[in-house]
């Protein structure tokens, strides 16, 4: 073991160095921390309200599920590539003479300093969140934690075994089981909504009703249930026991590298590689849509070659996760409580994080392809309309989605709230595409440019969207011709904010610095 | 004597701290195959860069076709095809959607887009991967589609940073048949290379370059000349005497100590 602290040094160095380089320190790290704390404790919040309205058997599911997912979670990580190697790990720590278990004490203590520090603070935010939605004291976030803690620290066991036996007994169908385990743990998920197919959840002897169990009690400061700490204590120890035996296999062979430089830091090698990988992926399904070059005018070849990337690259599943995400959260919300506002917050996020997301996605994937129209001559103005286009049109496909999910739970529709839904991502993808004009992500360093894109595009699309639907609102809606007149101006606005972003994105690429 | 295709005077670049060009002074004229030649670092991508339009320079004074590029930024890159060292590819296109919306970029009318894009898969034996992403190529592969798509458009001036990397010797062959073709046509190249045998040969003009600017510029002779070289020295000979005589390497970064040092 006498390698692990300086594996350990060496990753977490790797990871965090360089975003405390760049020219603000430690700054920018700070700033991203903080930014996702109102988004941590707003889902916490919901989440906790919801469950508040529970009975304890639905609660207990309910906590079971999320523990599922975090399970399903793991196993699906394990399935791909589960070990958090750097590309340079693979070439100089892999092939040093250093033992399995010493890497992976180091993999698992990195995995937990990396997540505590990139996102604890956002995730101690959800939990107290939770407990304030549920109107639990505070302090019962401590046993909470630890309850956490522990089930994470298994999850990541698991991880690492699955991923070892993966690669040391290739015929023995580990990704079969390991599929139908990720299956049972969604199947685990069933209860919490509703179906409990007339067995108590609680009393399941499955690792997740026990953590979940122990949680409810952490919650509610009760004593531990003594069999949940049982069969609590046997998963933990039986998933220990097969660690320590897979671990002392060699198993570097096997690992593809992960991570693309430090936290924050852009390694463009790996981006690509791991690009290639998703388009690999996808590669049968997506290139059925083929980009066709001598049709269209320039402004639809570039909105089209923006639209293919996105389809092909894997973006788009970002884009449906986290759409999905916002609406699965703000429906759960809303079902808690008559008022709708949790609702609104949530899909004011669904319509404006995917875009902020293509956005980032756009410098680390696309950024280096501009030479060509750089070079290129003219054709850079087009580039970045076709580029405001196309995000424009996804943000519209995905709010007539939510438009449409809004519209069949409430049966009824808010020509404000309309409003708002077109407006969010139509604004969003303007700030995006103008910023993308300026913001640099450089290699190497923590880039403040990119929480820059997250944050301008995100309260830019809130601002539009809250002014269009007051404006919207404020005309009223008692006569047809007040709704057609509403109707009128919200598309009218949503063209303006188009026209002034395309206005402002041609002048803007004009000056456009490649390097 | 007529106008140089591209003409670069006295040009100074600093990045943050390094100063990566000093007074370097080039020019080529129609039907030329000009070699730049230095040590790694010594800047010629850099002034790559700068011609093409990717990099902003300090000082000095860059011409193509005889117009002062700062003048008008923009309609003199249309003549031009350009390789890049390393270049970056959008890898989520298929080779021949790749070819074809550079073929857009350039110019190239749309009805003759199909068959150029067709003729250049084929002139470089990537026709079976028509259909497949640039992500599934291999790295010679990847060279020879960054070749095609500096050529779609039949420029007049050709800049190629370090082409031959990677390419298989038939490929090799044939990049150097295409160019010296080009070259016979009136086309300017413009060529960076660490293959010194091969800008012996291929060349009609060579420039050193070392620490950001030139060391000697003309053909192999009045290289040898600058060099005070003997009748039988290779270029690469010449090279190393020239590299050497302007100094030695600079000294190393110091090292950085600690966990979260900072520069
Ligand atoms: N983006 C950059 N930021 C900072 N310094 C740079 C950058 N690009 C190049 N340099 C520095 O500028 C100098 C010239 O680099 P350049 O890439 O032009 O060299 P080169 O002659 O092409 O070398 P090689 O033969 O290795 O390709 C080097 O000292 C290099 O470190
Ligand atoms: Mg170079």
């Amino acid at each position: 073991m006498s390698n692990v602290p300086t594996l350990l040094t060496y990753k977490v160095k790797l990871f965090f160095a360089p975003s405390y380089r760049g020219k603000f320190g430690p700054l920018p790290l700070i700033a991203l921390m903080i930014l996702f704390v109102p988004s941590g404790a707003g889902v916490g919040f919901a989440f906790g309200a919801y469950m508040d309205t529970l009975g304890t058997e639905q609660l207990t599911a309910t906590l079971g599920a999320a523990l599922s997912a975090m399970l399903a979670f793991g196993f699906i990580f394990s399935l791909g590539v589960g070990i958090t190697a750097q590309p340079s790990e693979l070439d100089f720590l892999m092939t040093s003479p250093i033992k399995s278990r010493e890497y992976l004490v180091a993999d698992l203590l990195f995995q937990l300093t990396s997540i505590m520090l990139a996102g604890g603070i956002a995730m101690f935010a959800a939990l107290i969140g939770l407990l304030a939605g549920m109107g639990a004291p505070l302090v019962r976030a401590i046993p909470l934690v630890l309850v956490m803690a522990v089930y994470g620290l298994m999850i990541v066991l698991i991880i690492q075994s699955v991923t070892i036996a993966k690669i040391r007994y290739p015929n023995a169908r580990v990704r079969e089981l390991t599929l139908l385990l990720l299956l049972l743990s969604a199947v685990a998920m069933l209860p919490a909504l509703g179906a409990s197919f007339g067995v108590d959840f609680a009393t399941l002897p499955i690792p997740q009703a026990a953590f979940a169990v122990l949680a409810d009690s952490a919650i509610f400061g009760t004593s531990p249930d003594v069999s949940s700490l049982v069969v609590a204590g046997i998963y933990f120890a039986g998933i220990g026991a097969l660690w320590l035996r897979l671990s002392g296999m060699y198993f570097f062979y096997g690992i593809k590298p992960t991570l693309s430089g430090g936290f924050g830091q852009v390694d463009m090698g790996t981006k690509m590689a791991q690009q290639r990988r998703m388009i690999g992926l996808f590669g049968g399904l997506t290139d059925k849509i083929a980009l066709k070059t001598d049709v269209g005018g320039d402004l639809s070849l570039m909105t089209r070659l923006s639209l293919v990337r996105i389809w092909r690259d894997g973006s788009i599943v970002f884009v449906i996760l986290l759409l999905g995400l916002f609406i699965g959260i703000g429906l759960w919300g809303s079902s808690s409580s008559d008022e709708p506002a949790g609702m609104d917050y949530n899909t004011l996020q669904g319509a404006t994080w995917p875009i902020a997301i293509l956005a980032i996605n756009w410098c680390y994937y696309e950024r280096e392809n501009l030479w060509i129209p750089v070079v290129g001559g003219r054709s850079l103005v087009t580039y970045f309309r076709g580029l405001m286009t196309s995000l424009v049109l996804i943000g519209l496909v995905m709010s007539a989605f939510m438009i449409t999910i809004r519209a069949l739970i409430q049966m009824r529709v808010d020509m404000a709230e309309l409003a708002f839904m077109m407006l969010a991502p139509v604004g969003t993808s303007v700030f995006a595409a103008t910023l993308l004009t300026r913001v640099r992500v450089k290699p190497g360093a923590f880039s403040p440019g990119l929480l820059a894109v997250l944050f301008v595009t995100f309260t830019g699309g809130a601002g539009i969207a809250f002014s269009g639907s007051l404006m919207v609102g404020a005309i009223g809606s008692s006569t047809a011709v007040l709704v057609a007149a509403q109707v009128v101006v919200a598309v009218a606005f949503a063209i303006a904010i188009y026209y002034v972003g395309q206005v402002a994105v041609s002048s803007l690429s004009r000056t456009f610095k490649f390097q | 004597m007529p106008e140089p295709t591209v003409r670069i005077e006295n040009l100074w670049k600093a990045y943050d701290g390094t100063q990566a060009l000093q007074g370097l002074s080039l020019a080529a004229f129609e039907g030329e195959i000009v070699g730049l030649i230095g040590p790694n670092g010594a800047g010629k991508t850099t002034a790559i860069k700068i011609i093409v339009g990717l990099l902003q320079w300090d000082r000095g004074e860059v011409h193509v076709f005889g117009h002062n590029i700062l003048a008008d930024s923009i309609s003199y890159k249309e003549h031009i095809g350009y390789m890049p060292e390393a270049p970056a590819l959008p890898e989520y296109l298929t080779t021949s959607e790749f070819l074809g919306y550079v073929g857009r970029v350039r110019n190239v009318p749309k009805e003759q887009l199909p068959g150029r894009v067709s003729e250049m898969l084929r002139d470089f034996e990537l026709t079976g991967k028509a259909k497949e992403t640039v992500a599934t190529l291999s790295k010679g592969m990847r060279a020879k589609l960054a070749f095609a798509a500096a050529t779609i458009h039949k420029p007049q001036l050709l800049i190629l940073d370090e082409p031959l990397l990677g390419i298989d010797p038939a490929g090799q062959r044939l990049l150097k048949d295409r160019l010296v073709g080009m070259a016979k046509q009136g086309c300017s190249i413009l060529v960076s290379t660490h293959q010194l045998d091969t800008a012996e040969r291929l060349c009609t003009k060579v420039a050193v370059i070392h620490r950001g600017k030139n060391v000697a510029t003309g053909d192999l002779e009045s290289l040898r000349g600058q060099a005070h070289a003997g009748e039988h020295q290779t270029l690469e000979e010449i090279f190393l005497k020239l590299t050497e005589e302007a100094g030695q390497p600079e000294p190393d970064m110091p090292r950085r100590k600690g966990l979260f040092s900072r520069k």
